[in-house]
């Protein structure tokens, strides 16, 4: 005996309900902290976690709450915790 | 044969997992140090005008997602059911959830907007990894939908067109 096609399209539309469940529970985020980086002098690239940024220093970055390894110029990297509504100072040199 | 009970209690257990799998995978990605962009004041002009294109594009995907859906229904219930087919259902089906996530995606987009410019720590950037997946996973499901239910559509209707050309010719009085 085979399940009518009717009732396989009733099953996907529950796989779906199913999903959106677990989907939309997750949308809390926590709120966000910053990143506030600055040199002298001014205009120095910024790296984080290793990806390159577009902006340059000084600036106020805006990150979730985590660990991030921050680089500015020719600066070793710095290892900078962040937690949730938090401001951070990362200075080079 | 596995009977139709152990096939649907499956079939739950199934979508319970794969649920969980994707409950999972949100967290992940939530939970991951990432950039949201630089903190600012207000929204330049500029930025003002990336955020309207950006949120009509996301209105056009979601619209043009639930069109797609509602022409999918129209033409599941008006197939003559001798033609029905699992080839045409699974079509059918790949396009439901290819779109389901489209329109899922569009709305976590529209969350990450909102995330963004929420105060006290307001930013705007429409690159960041924050909002790059949901905006990327939002076009590319809803172009996988759309691509099934053209297969789905074509072979339902050619199949159709194929069966009128046999019936025979009703002679004329």
């Amino acid at each position: 005996m085979t399940a009518c096609p009717k009732s396989r399209g009733l099953r996907i539309a529950l796989l779906l309900a199913l999903l959106s469940c677990p989907a939309w529970s997750s949308q809390s985020q926590a709120q966000p902290g910053q990143l506030h980086i600055t040199s002298v002098p001014q205009g120095e690239r910024i790296v984080i976690n290793d990806s390159p940024r577009t902006e340059v220093t000084d600036v106020t970055l805006v990150v979730s709450p985590g660990t991030y390894k921050v680089t500015v110029g020719n600066c070793s990297a710095q290892s900078v915790q962040v937690s949730s509504g938090e401001t951070k100072e990362v200075h080079c040199p | 044969m596995r009977s139709p009970i152990v096939r649907r209690i499956g079939f739950y257990i199934g979508a319970v997992v794969f649920g969980a799998l994707v409950w999972a995978g949100e967290v992940h990605m939530q939970n991951r140090p990432q950039v949201y962009g630089q903190s600012i004041s207000a929204l330049n002009p500029l930025q003002e005008k990336q955020l309207d294109a950006f949120l009509d594009m996301n209105r056009l995907l979601i619209t043009l997602g639930t069109t797609l859906l509602g022409a999918m229904g129209f033409l599941l219930a008006n197939r003559p059911k001798a033609l029905s087919s699992p080839r045409g259902l699974w079509g059918a089906s790949a396009s439901a959830l290819f779109v389901g996530f489209s329109m899922y995606y569009g709305y976590r987009a529209y969350e990450d907007i909102v995330l963004m410019l929420q105060p006290p720590y307001p930013s705007f950037d429409l690159t960041s990894s924050l909002i790059a997946w949901d905006r990327a996973a939002h076009f590319c499901t809803f172009v996988l939908g759309a691509f099934f239910f053209a297969d789905f559509a074509f072979h339902e209707l050619s199949k159709e067109e194929g069966e009128r050309d046999r019936l025979p010719e009703v002679p004329r009085p």
